[in-house]
């Protein structure tokens, strides 16, 4: 039991580290800092990510994870074929073209299946994370299921955009929450573009330190009493989403245009797409909701 | 509608009965006047209200004031109608006020010109703001000539010469510090407080004279004074916020919410970038119940520096201000059409879907699961989340909601929440629309969605390509 809590504390750890150092250059959102208007639980939002987590660690994990400590542990054979067992599961279950022009396998189903899949532990926790961070606020101004409809529509759009831009014949499968994600991104840019989001960001904060400690040498009233060095940076929403955006739009422009491009993995078509399907955020939020927006209120 | 977010209409019976309990009980004037106030605001033809309003000052005319006003309600009042022809016959011009010692004294340079002083110089005197750049060197040598006189322990001469020097120029702080602080040890705080009006009255930027004055003014008991002296403090731009924060505070702590907020209102004028300012007119606005005010302010204060605790304390206060609905939202049509058109949307995509992302393969039957879709969804807005649509809700038989029970706030204030004025559908047509709406979005998701549900659940799927284990991993 002790050694179950150790292992489970050291790990914890590692993922906060990890993830720490994976925001050395671009960074990784944690949380928004604002509070919700409607008082509402994220219940949607905890449930995705949940649902997310339980297929992960029931579907996929076991015969990803186990495959690749197979053959690190030298063990080649086991190892590939749990790996097999792992892209077959991937190759059914996630979104082909073939799949809704075709009919065949679970035909358009994969659109659905494919947004609660995942690659592996990194793509699902960066995805979650993304999802914890903007979707909360999302879902207190849309109410939980008008919530739930728009990310799954946004989801919907995201892998549809990506089928319709990809002009030649891909067979390719594609999986992950993050077109749905990034609607729910780029809905929280149209909605709160001045929220301050808190972000673990290596040069950010590094950077940090000599503008506060100058802005406090210089006595200025708005740093008096900010603490001189943080772990975590507040940058504007906006900031953030529109250089995610950037950051998804110009490869996918390149693919687009130069098809067999390749990505690195990442479906950014589906990412921008994704965010675009945000525009339709407006049918879903509460009723005084888009009163007060075009009145130019706060939300 | 829940107590705490929407718009509160204020009981006036409730405060009168309140006013009265403070002044009769509590003996607390000025909470009673202020309870009053608020309830001769909601409904100003209360009689008794004015009467007691009458007993909360010492102040005759407004006493007579609140008397006519009670006695235009009840002109059959004879009681009033005496009361008010006695107080009258007390009121009689107020000439300015001197103190005895001060008219005693033999040289009064405040109440007689300096009749030793040369022409040119008392027609300069005669207006002292005006003459202060002209007249430094006079300043001077009056000045020195104090210092002289207060080094020989001369105080009379000493004040006289600060009094000249307050003649030229009615603020000037080191002979007004002096004049005050020695005319105040010699027990003639009234005149010191004269001074200091003066000085204020002639337009001083500078608030310690205002701060002085207050401080005086308590001590000396002029109430009516030193409320005049806190407004104008309040309205000065080169007063230290803060300062002007305890002001305000010092009428809040005493429940004086009226005049705190007359006060706010002037200071947050004179400074609008003051967030202490903008958070207390927000909180006391709330205190009033005036919620509309009061998130307009929270929001002021948040636009003004979110991180702060001020803003930090707006922001928190807005959250619990669950935004209302007016009846303009619930009754729109548009609104509710713009939801069911979002789920409308879902629906459409989802039959593109399951039509292999080709609008031609779409079909009579997915276009008419489409169009179900739509109008389920419309009715299933209806019945929950829009059931007073204008002009829908009269059509099928809404009746206007009864006024709910009133409930104490935050302030044990009794208050009635708001209700809505329009017509709202009955729970037996809601629940029917709703299971209209149920059985079309079935029929509307079956027509769209079916290819999908057939070939997903195929006993006998199509094959198709999966990559074999050779050409994933080329091992043999």
């Amino acid at each position: 039991m002790i050694g179950a809590m150790i292992t489970l504390i050291l790990f914890v750890l590692g993922l906060v580290l990890t993830i720490f150092l994976r925001s050395l250059v671009f960074p990784t959102p944690i949380s928004d800092t604002k509070q919700v208007r409607y008082g509402t639980f994220p219940g949607i939002t905890i449930l995705l990510i949940f649902i997310n987590g339980l297929v992960f660690a029931i579907f996929q994990a076991s015969n990803y994870y186990q495959g690749i400590l197979a053959v690190s542990n030298g063990n080649l054979g086991e190892g590939v074929r749990l790996l097999y067992q792992y892209s077959v599961q991937v190759w059914t279950y996630g979104y082909r073209e073939i799949f809704v022009h075709e009919s065949v396998g679970i035909g358009a189903l994969s659109v659905f299946t494919s947004m609660f899949m995942h690659a592996d532990m990194w793509h699902l926790i960066g995805n979650m994370i993304a999802l914890w961070t903007f979707g909360r606020r999302v879902e207190d101004i849309c109410g939980p299921w008008r919530y739930l409809l728009f990310y799954l529509l946004s989801g919907m759009i995201a892998i549809i955009g990506w089928d319709v831009l990809t002009f030649q014949p891909n067979d390719l499968p594609s999986i992950g929450a993050s077109g749905a994600i990034a609607g729910v991104m780029g809905a929280y840019l149209i909605l709160f573009p001045g929220a301050l989001i808190l972000c673990f960001w290596g040069i950010g904060i590094v950077l940090r330190l000599p503008v506060v400690v100058i802005l406090k040498l210089a006595r200025v009233k708005a740093v008096e009493e900010a603490r001189l060095w943080r772990w975590t940076f507040q940058m504007p929403a906006w900031i953030f989403l529109v250089l995610w955006l950037v950051m998804n739009t110009l490869p996918s422009l390149e693919q687009i245009v130069q098809p067999g491009t390749s990505l690195g993995g990442v479906n950014t078509i589906a990412h921008m797409t994704g965010f675009l399907g945000a525009l339709l955020i407006f049918f879903f939020v509460r009723k005084d909701v888009v009163t007060r927006y075009f009145a130019g209120r706060s939300l | 509608m829940s107590a705490k977010g929407g718009n509160m209409a204020v009981d006036p019976k409730a405060l009168f009965e309140q006013g009265v309990i403070a002044i009769r009980e509590e003996k607390n004037l000025s909470k009673g006047r202020d309870l009053l106030m608020r309830s001769l605001r909601a409904d100003p033809r209360n009689e008794q209200a004015w009467l007691w309003l009458s007993r909360t000052t010492n102040d005759t005319a407004k006493r007579v004031q609140c008397l006519e006003k009670a006695l235009s309600l009840n002109p059959d009042n004879i009681q009033t109608r005496q009361t008010i022809d006695k107080l009258k016959a007390t009121l009689t011009p107020a000439p300015r006020v001197t103190s005895a010692a001060a008219a005693a004294r033999p040289a009064a340079p405040r109440s007689k010109p300096e009749a030793a002083a040369e022409p040119a110089q008392q027609q300069a005197e005669a207006s002292p703001l005006k003459r202060r750049k002209a007249d430094p060197a006079r300043i001077k040598q009056l000045m020195s000539r104090a210092q002289a006189c207060l080094d020989k322990e001369d105080i009379d001469n000493a004040l006289e010469n600060w009094l000249r020097v307050l003649e030229i120029q009615s603020d000037h702080e080191m002979a007004l510090r002096y004049a005050v602080k020695y005319l105040t040890k010699q027990k003639m705080s009234e005149d010191a407080f004269d001074l200091l009006k003066q000085a204020i009255d002639d337009g001083t930027p500078n608030p310690a004279i205002y701060l002085t004055a207050i401080e005086l003014g308590r001590r000396l008991q002029q109430d009516a004074a030193v409320d005049a002296l806190r407004e104008k403090l309040a309205a000065l731009p080169t007063a230290d916020e803060t300062v002007v924060a305890q002001t305000i505070d010092s009428y809040l702590e005493r429940d004086l919410v009226l005049q705190a907020l007359d006060l706010l209102q002037k200071a947050v004028k004179a400074h609008p970038k003051s967030q202490k300012l903008a958070i207390r007119l927000a909180r006391t606005y709330d205190r009033l119940e005036r919620r509309a005010e009061a998130a307009e302010w929270y929001e002021r204060v948040l636009r003004l520096g979110a991180h702060t605790p001020e803003g930090k304390q707006a922001d928190k206060r807005l959250s619990e201000f669950t935004p209302p609905l007016t009846d303009q939202e619930r009754g729109s049509m548009v609104l509710a059409l713009r939801e069911a058109l979002g789920i409308g949307v879902f629906i459409l995509v989802l039959a593109w879907l399951d039509a292999g992302l080709n609008f031609a393969n779409m079909g009579p039957a997915r276009w008419l699961g489409v169009l179900a879709g739509f109008v389920g969804a419309y009715l299933l807005v209806t019945a929950i989340s829009s059931p007073q649509q204008r002009p829908l809700a009269g059509w099928l038989g809404g009746k206007v909601p009864p006024e709910p029970e009133p409930v104490k706030d935050e302030f044990n204030n009794l208050v009635t929440p708001e209700s809505s004025k329009i017509p709202i559908l009955g729970m037996a047509t809601r629940a029917g629309l709703g299971l209209v709406a149920v059985i079309l979005l079935g029929a509307s998701l079956w027509l769209v969605f079916r290819h999908t549900i057939e070939v997903a659940t195929d006993p006998n799927p199509a094959p198709f390509y999966i990559p074999t284990f050779d050409e994933m991993f080329g091992v043999e």
